[in-house]
Protein backbone atom coordinates (compact mmCIF):
# COMPACT_ATOMS: atom_id res chain seq x y z
CA UNK A 1 0.00 0.00 0.00
CA UNK A 2 3.06 2.40 0.70
CA UNK A 3 4.37 1.48 -2.67
CA UNK A 4 1.72 2.24 -4.39
CA UNK A 5 0.69 5.18 -2.70
CA UNK A 6 3.76 6.48 -3.97
CA UNK A 7 3.59 5.16 -7.51
CA UNK A 8 -0.01 6.67 -7.83
CA UNK A 9 2.10 10.03 -7.15
CA UNK A 10 3.88 9.20 -10.28
CA UNK A 11 7.33 8.48 -8.12
CA UNK A 12 9.87 5.93 -9.19
CA UNK A 13 11.04 3.23 -6.91
CA UNK A 14 14.35 4.66 -5.81
CA UNK A 15 12.49 7.63 -4.49
CA UNK A 16 10.96 5.23 -2.22
CA UNK A 17 14.26 3.77 -0.66
CA UNK A 18 15.24 6.92 -0.73
CA UNK A 19 12.83 8.32 1.37
CA UNK A 20 13.49 5.21 3.56
CA UNK A 21 17.25 5.78 3.87
CA UNK A 22 16.14 9.54 4.60
CA UNK A 23 13.69 8.66 7.46
CA UNK A 24 16.63 5.53 9.04
CA UNK A 25 19.13 8.93 8.71
CA UNK A 26 16.94 11.45 10.44
CA UNK A 27 15.57 8.56 12.89
CA UNK A 28 19.62 7.60 13.58
CA UNK A 29 20.64 11.64 14.44
CA UNK A 30 17.49 12.30 16.78
CA UNK A 31 18.73 8.85 18.35
CA UNK A 32 22.59 9.72 18.57
CA UNK A 33 20.86 13.32 19.94
CA UNK A 34 19.16 11.77 22.52
CA UNK A 35 21.76 9.42 23.68
CA UNK A 36 23.91 12.59 23.89
CA UNK A 37 22.06 13.72 26.83
CA UNK A 38 22.24 10.35 28.39
CA UNK A 39 23.99 9.62 31.68
CA UNK A 40 26.31 7.73 31.49
CA UNK A 41 27.32 8.17 28.15
CA UNK A 42 26.82 4.61 26.38
CA UNK A 43 30.62 3.86 25.35
CA UNK A 44 29.74 1.77 22.03
CA UNK A 45 27.74 4.29 20.13
CA UNK A 46 29.55 6.72 18.20
CA UNK A 47 27.02 9.86 19.43
CA UNK A 48 28.44 12.86 17.54
CA UNK A 49 29.09 10.68 14.30
CA UNK A 50 27.40 13.09 12.07
CA UNK A 51 29.54 16.09 13.23
CA UNK A 52 32.36 14.58 12.68
CA UNK A 53 31.30 13.22 9.53
CA UNK A 54 30.52 16.57 8.34
CA UNK A 55 33.25 17.79 5.88
CA UNK A 56 32.71 21.60 5.85
CA UNK A 57 33.78 21.18 9.31
CA UNK A 58 36.33 19.30 9.63
CA UNK A 59 37.85 21.57 6.53
CA UNK A 60 37.33 24.80 8.56
CA UNK A 61 38.70 23.50 11.77
CA UNK A 62 41.86 22.44 10.01
CA UNK A 63 41.49 26.18 8.48
CA UNK A 64 40.88 27.34 11.74
CA UNK A 65 43.70 26.02 14.03
CA UNK A 66 46.30 25.10 10.87
CA UNK A 67 47.13 21.44 12.04
CA UNK A 68 45.70 18.44 11.54
CA UNK A 69 44.06 16.54 13.64
CA UNK A 70 43.03 12.60 14.06
CA UNK A 71 39.40 13.54 14.95
CA UNK A 72 39.26 15.51 11.78
CA UNK A 73 39.88 11.70 9.89
CA UNK A 74 36.31 10.76 9.52
CA UNK A 75 35.20 14.45 8.06
CA UNK A 76 37.90 14.11 5.11
CA UNK A 77 36.37 10.32 4.25
CA UNK A 78 33.46 11.62 3.61
CA UNK A 79 35.30 14.11 1.27
CA UNK A 80 37.21 11.74 -0.74
CA UNK A 81 33.91 9.47 -0.72
CA UNK A 82 32.00 12.85 -2.36
CA UNK A 83 34.46 13.03 -4.90
CA UNK A 84 34.33 9.67 -5.43
CA UNK A 85 30.79 8.97 -5.49
CA UNK A 86 29.59 12.40 -6.37
CA UNK A 87 27.19 14.38 -3.53
CA UNK A 88 24.87 11.65 -2.26
CA UNK A 89 24.64 13.25 1.27
CA UNK A 90 21.91 15.92 0.53
CA UNK A 91 19.42 13.68 -0.86
CA UNK A 92 20.10 10.47 0.88
CA UNK A 93 21.65 11.25 4.20
CA UNK A 94 21.28 14.90 5.55
CA UNK A 95 18.76 15.15 8.42
CA UNK A 96 17.80 18.62 7.94
CA UNK A 97 17.16 18.12 3.83
CA UNK A 98 15.17 15.02 4.84
CA UNK A 99 13.23 16.44 7.34
CA UNK A 100 12.12 19.13 5.29
CA UNK A 101 11.76 17.10 2.59
CA UNK A 102 9.20 14.59 4.94
CA UNK A 103 7.06 17.92 5.98
CA UNK A 104 6.54 18.50 2.66
CA UNK A 105 5.09 15.41 2.24
CA UNK A 106 3.25 15.90 5.76
CA UNK A 107 1.68 19.29 4.58
CA UNK A 108 1.18 17.91 1.05
CA UNK A 109 2.82 20.74 -0.31
CA UNK A 110 3.02 18.88 -4.01
CA UNK A 111 -0.70 19.30 -4.10
CA UNK A 112 -0.54 23.24 -3.59
CA UNK A 113 0.08 23.81 -7.45
CA UNK A 114 2.23 27.18 -6.21
CA UNK A 115 5.04 27.09 -7.97
CA UNK A 116 8.45 28.75 -7.28
CA UNK A 117 10.96 30.44 -9.50
CA UNK A 118 14.15 31.31 -8.22
CA UNK A 119 15.54 35.08 -8.66
CA UNK A 120 19.07 35.21 -10.88
CA UNK A 121 20.46 37.18 -7.50
CA UNK A 122 19.40 33.98 -5.36
CA UNK A 123 21.36 31.26 -7.16
CA UNK A 124 24.22 32.08 -6.13
CA UNK A 125 23.86 32.87 -2.29
CA UNK A 126 24.99 29.57 -1.18
CA UNK A 127 28.13 29.74 -3.07
CA UNK A 128 28.51 33.56 -1.29
CA UNK A 129 27.60 31.86 1.83
CA UNK A 130 30.39 28.95 1.73
CA UNK A 131 32.84 31.86 0.66
CA UNK A 132 32.22 33.51 3.73
CA UNK A 133 32.37 30.57 6.03
CA UNK A 134 35.93 29.54 4.72
CA UNK A 135 37.06 33.12 4.86
CA UNK A 136 36.34 33.48 8.44
CA UNK A 137 37.86 30.28 9.17
CA UNK A 138 41.31 32.01 7.49
CA UNK A 139 40.79 35.18 9.29
CA UNK A 140 40.78 33.51 12.65
CA UNK A 141 43.75 31.80 11.26
CA UNK A 142 45.73 34.71 10.39
CA UNK A 143 44.11 37.47 12.65
CA UNK A 144 42.79 35.37 15.32
CA UNK A 145 39.28 36.74 14.91
CA UNK A 146 36.41 35.30 15.87
CA UNK A 147 34.85 32.43 14.11
CA UNK A 148 32.25 32.53 12.79
CA UNK A 149 31.49 30.21 9.79
CA UNK A 150 28.98 27.76 12.14
CA UNK A 151 26.36 30.02 11.70
CA UNK A 152 25.45 27.77 8.69
CA UNK A 153 26.10 24.38 9.71
CA UNK A 154 23.39 22.34 9.55
CA UNK A 155 24.41 20.45 12.43
CA UNK A 156 25.10 23.23 14.18
CA UNK A 157 21.99 24.46 14.33
CA UNK A 158 20.06 21.47 14.52
CA UNK A 159 22.27 20.51 17.34
CA UNK A 160 21.89 23.64 18.77
CA UNK A 161 18.22 24.29 18.39
CA UNK A 162 17.99 20.64 20.00
CA UNK A 163 19.56 22.10 23.28
CA UNK A 164 16.75 24.90 23.97
CA UNK A 165 18.70 27.56 22.62
CA UNK A 166 16.25 30.06 21.82
CA UNK A 167 17.93 31.91 19.30
CA UNK A 168 18.94 28.31 17.01
CA UNK A 169 15.21 27.27 17.74
CA UNK A 170 13.65 30.21 16.50
CA UNK A 171 16.78 30.30 13.15
CA UNK A 172 15.69 26.13 12.84
CA UNK A 173 12.12 27.17 12.84
CA UNK A 174 12.28 29.88 10.07
CA UNK A 175 14.68 27.42 8.02
CA UNK A 176 12.09 24.36 8.24
CA UNK A 177 9.03 26.91 7.44
CA UNK A 178 10.56 28.37 4.52
CA UNK A 179 11.73 25.59 3.47
CA UNK A 180 7.91 24.29 3.20
CA UNK A 181 6.51 27.15 1.81
CA UNK A 182 9.19 27.22 -1.19
CA UNK A 183 10.68 23.75 -1.80
CA UNK A 184 14.43 23.21 0.01
CA UNK A 185 15.03 26.69 -0.18
CA UNK A 186 17.56 26.41 2.32
CA UNK A 187 19.15 23.27 0.55
CA UNK A 188 19.46 25.11 -2.49
CA UNK A 189 19.98 29.09 -1.62
CA UNK A 190 21.71 28.88 1.20
CA UNK A 191 23.35 25.87 2.76
CA UNK A 192 27.16 26.26 2.28
CA UNK A 193 27.68 22.52 3.39
CA UNK A 194 25.45 21.16 0.28
CA UNK A 195 27.37 23.36 -2.06
CA UNK A 196 30.31 22.55 -0.82
CA UNK A 197 29.67 19.02 -1.24
CA UNK A 198 28.02 19.52 -4.61
CA UNK A 199 31.66 20.87 -5.90
CA UNK A 200 33.42 18.71 -4.71
CA UNK A 201 31.25 15.99 -6.10
CA UNK A 202 31.33 17.25 -8.80
CA UNK A 203 35.50 17.42 -9.43
CA UNK A 204 35.44 14.00 -10.66
CA UNK A 205 31.85 14.06 -13.36
CA UNK A 206 33.68 17.50 -15.19
CA UNK A 207 37.04 15.36 -15.54
CA UNK A 208 34.86 12.85 -17.01
CA UNK A 209 33.02 15.34 -19.26
CA UNK A 210 35.66 16.56 -20.00
CA UNK A 211 37.76 13.56 -21.26
CA UNK B 1 40.11 59.15 -7.11
CA UNK B 2 41.17 56.21 -9.47
CA UNK B 3 41.38 52.52 -9.28
CA UNK B 4 44.82 52.75 -7.45
CA UNK B 5 43.55 55.13 -4.57
CA UNK B 6 40.64 53.56 -4.34
CA UNK B 7 42.26 50.25 -3.26
CA UNK B 8 45.08 51.90 -1.12
CA UNK B 9 42.57 53.38 0.60
CA UNK B 10 40.40 50.07 0.55
CA UNK B 11 43.35 48.31 2.35
CA UNK B 12 44.08 51.24 4.75
CA UNK B 13 40.63 51.08 5.97
CA UNK B 14 40.63 47.48 6.26
CA UNK B 15 43.78 47.31 8.45
CA UNK B 16 42.14 50.08 10.43
CA UNK B 17 39.10 47.27 11.03
CA UNK B 18 41.41 44.51 11.97
CA UNK B 19 44.68 45.92 13.89
CA UNK B 20 42.72 47.07 16.53
CA UNK B 21 41.01 44.47 17.01
CA UNK B 22 43.61 42.02 17.26
CA UNK B 23 45.89 43.96 19.52
CA UNK B 24 43.13 43.97 21.66
CA UNK B 25 42.65 40.24 21.47
CA UNK B 26 46.50 40.12 22.23
CA UNK B 27 46.45 41.98 25.64
CA UNK B 28 42.73 40.81 27.34
CA UNK B 29 43.38 38.29 29.95
CA UNK B 30 40.98 35.55 29.40
CA UNK B 31 38.51 35.23 32.14
CA UNK B 32 36.09 32.22 31.01
CA UNK B 33 35.90 29.42 33.01
CA UNK B 34 36.40 26.15 30.36
CA UNK B 35 35.41 22.90 31.19
CA UNK B 36 37.84 20.05 32.46
CA UNK B 37 39.94 18.91 29.44
CA UNK B 38 39.73 21.83 27.33
CA UNK B 39 42.98 22.42 25.17
CA UNK B 40 44.54 25.83 25.48
CA UNK B 41 42.33 28.91 24.85
CA UNK B 42 44.35 29.89 21.71
CA UNK B 43 43.17 26.91 20.22
CA UNK B 44 40.44 26.39 21.74
CA UNK B 45 37.97 28.75 20.02
CA UNK B 46 39.14 27.69 16.94
CA UNK B 47 38.58 24.07 17.35
CA UNK B 48 35.29 24.75 19.13
CA UNK B 49 32.76 24.57 16.07
CA UNK B 50 29.97 25.10 18.57
CA UNK B 51 27.71 22.21 18.03
CA UNK B 52 26.41 22.69 21.73
CA UNK B 53 27.38 18.80 22.46
CA UNK B 54 29.02 19.20 25.11
CA UNK B 55 26.27 21.58 26.83
CA UNK B 56 23.70 18.67 25.72
CA UNK B 57 25.52 16.52 27.56
CA UNK B 58 26.50 17.98 30.92
CA UNK B 59 24.10 15.58 33.46
CA UNK B 60 24.80 18.58 36.26
CA UNK B 61 23.80 21.12 33.61
CA UNK B 62 26.56 23.32 34.51
CA UNK B 63 27.85 24.26 30.84
CA UNK B 64 26.17 27.04 29.64
CA UNK B 65 27.07 29.19 26.24
CA UNK B 66 29.02 32.19 26.55
CA UNK B 67 26.86 34.99 26.19
CA UNK B 68 28.54 37.99 23.25
CA UNK B 69 28.51 40.47 25.58
CA UNK B 70 30.62 38.43 28.11
CA UNK B 71 33.25 37.86 25.50
CA UNK B 72 31.99 38.79 21.68
CA UNK B 73 35.31 36.55 20.38
CA UNK B 74 34.18 33.10 22.29
CA UNK B 75 30.70 33.92 21.95
CA UNK B 76 28.34 30.40 21.97
CA UNK B 77 31.66 28.39 23.60
CA UNK B 78 31.34 26.52 25.95
CA UNK B 79 32.27 27.88 29.78
CA UNK B 80 31.21 26.87 33.69
CA UNK B 81 29.47 29.75 36.06
CA UNK B 82 30.02 28.32 39.33
CA UNK B 83 27.87 30.42 41.10
CA UNK B 84 24.79 29.03 39.07
CA UNK B 85 25.67 25.81 38.50
CA UNK B 86 29.11 23.60 39.63
CA UNK B 87 30.69 21.21 37.24
CA UNK B 88 30.72 17.09 38.73
CA UNK B 89 34.27 16.33 36.40
CA UNK B 90 32.68 13.60 35.05
CA UNK B 91 34.09 14.68 31.55
CA UNK B 92 31.09 13.68 29.58
CA UNK B 93 31.80 16.86 27.48
CA UNK B 94 35.02 15.70 26.33
CA UNK B 95 33.44 12.30 25.41
CA UNK B 96 31.47 14.01 23.20
CA UNK B 97 33.44 16.90 21.46
CA UNK B 98 33.66 15.86 17.52
CA UNK B 99 36.25 18.22 17.40
CA UNK B 100 38.79 17.65 20.12
CA UNK B 101 38.48 21.11 21.78
CA UNK B 102 37.95 19.00 25.19
CA UNK B 103 39.82 16.17 25.79
CA UNK B 104 39.45 13.50 28.40
CA UNK B 105 41.90 13.82 30.81
CA UNK B 106 43.41 11.73 33.99
CA UNK B 107 40.89 12.47 36.46
CA UNK B 108 43.15 13.48 39.40
CA UNK B 109 45.49 16.34 36.87
CA UNK B 110 41.70 18.33 36.25
CA UNK B 111 42.13 21.68 37.28
CA UNK B 112 39.60 24.32 35.78
CA UNK B 113 40.47 27.07 38.02
CA UNK B 114 41.24 27.66 41.84
CA UNK B 115 38.41 29.29 44.69
CA UNK B 116 38.93 31.84 46.63
CA UNK B 117 37.10 33.10 50.18
CA UNK B 118 36.39 36.77 50.38
CA UNK B 119 36.45 37.23 53.85
CA UNK B 120 34.48 40.54 53.74
CA UNK B 121 31.52 38.44 52.62
CA UNK B 122 32.07 35.51 54.28
CA UNK B 123 29.62 34.85 57.34
CA UNK B 124 32.30 32.70 59.25
CA UNK B 125 34.92 35.31 58.68
CA UNK B 126 33.04 38.73 59.07
CA UNK B 127 30.19 37.37 61.62
CA UNK B 128 31.66 34.34 63.47
CA UNK B 129 28.70 32.39 62.67
CA UNK B 130 28.42 28.21 62.19
CA UNK B 131 28.80 28.19 58.50
CA UNK B 132 30.88 25.48 56.87
CA UNK B 133 28.48 24.41 53.58
CA UNK B 134 31.96 25.01 50.99
CA UNK B 135 33.61 22.63 53.44
CA UNK B 136 31.06 20.31 53.19
CA UNK B 137 30.48 20.60 49.12
CA UNK B 138 33.72 20.19 48.49
CA UNK B 139 34.64 17.02 46.87
CA UNK B 140 38.72 16.74 47.22
CA UNK B 141 38.42 18.42 50.45
CA UNK B 142 40.40 21.18 49.34
CA UNK B 143 39.17 23.59 52.17
CA UNK B 144 40.25 23.17 55.97
CA UNK B 145 39.78 25.07 59.26
CA UNK B 146 42.30 27.46 60.62
CA UNK B 147 43.02 27.82 64.32
CA UNK B 148 39.84 30.08 64.88
CA UNK B 149 37.48 27.35 62.90
CA UNK B 150 37.65 29.95 59.77
CA UNK B 151 37.67 28.17 56.13
CA UNK B 152 40.94 28.20 54.30
CA UNK B 153 41.60 27.08 50.55
CA UNK B 154 44.60 25.00 49.64
CA UNK B 155 44.76 26.45 45.80
CA UNK B 156 47.17 23.24 45.30
CA UNK B 157 44.56 20.82 45.77
CA UNK B 158 41.31 22.91 44.61
CA UNK B 159 39.76 21.13 41.25
CA UNK B 160 37.74 24.96 41.06
CA UNK B 161 34.87 22.62 40.08
CA UNK B 162 32.82 25.18 41.65
CA UNK B 163 29.98 23.47 43.88
CA UNK B 164 31.50 25.06 46.53
CA UNK B 165 30.45 29.14 45.02
CA UNK B 166 27.30 27.53 43.89
CA UNK B 167 26.66 26.30 47.42
CA UNK B 168 27.44 29.10 49.28
CA UNK B 169 24.65 30.66 51.62
CA UNK B 170 25.81 34.19 51.31
CA UNK B 171 22.55 35.97 49.82
CA UNK B 172 24.04 38.11 47.51
CA UNK B 173 24.39 38.06 43.72
CA UNK B 174 28.75 36.96 44.42
CA UNK B 175 29.70 34.18 46.62
CA UNK B 176 31.71 35.05 49.70
CA UNK B 177 33.97 31.96 47.88
CA UNK B 178 34.46 33.05 44.23
CA UNK B 179 36.58 30.60 41.48
CA UNK B 180 38.47 32.17 39.12
CA UNK B 181 40.30 30.47 35.99
CA UNK B 182 43.64 30.99 37.38
CA UNK B 183 46.68 28.34 38.15
CA UNK B 184 43.55 25.79 35.62
CA UNK B 185 45.17 23.46 33.49
CA UNK B 186 44.90 22.98 29.70
CA UNK B 187 45.73 20.65 27.81
CA UNK B 188 48.26 21.61 25.30
CA UNK B 189 48.80 21.09 21.72
CA UNK B 190 52.65 20.17 19.72
CA UNK B 191 52.10 20.30 15.89
CA UNK B 192 49.11 18.40 15.90
CA UNK B 193 49.42 16.40 18.73
CA UNK B 194 48.10 16.65 22.82
CA UNK B 195 50.36 17.01 25.37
Amino acid sequence: MFEKFFLHNGLKKRLIFRRLVQLTSIFFFFFLLHKTAVFPLPEKIPVTMYFKINGLLALETLINSGKFFIFLLPGFIMILLIIIAGNFFCFWLCPLGGSIDYLNLLVFRRLWKVSFTSPKILRKTSLWILIFVLASSLSTLIFSFPYTGFIFDPFVILGQAMTGVKLWVVFLSIIVLSSVLFPRLWCNYVCPLGRFYTLTGNILKKRKKGE
Amino acid sequence: MNRKEFLVSLTAVAIAILLPGTLIKRFRKNFLIRPPGSVEEKFFSKLCVRCGQCIRACPAKCLKQVRLERSFENGTTPEIIPREQGCILCQSCGKVCPTGAIRNVNQETIKIGTARIYENQCLVWTHQKECLVCLEFCPVHAIYLDGQGRPIVNPEICTGCGLCEENCPVTTKEAAIRVTNKGEKRVYIYNGNYA
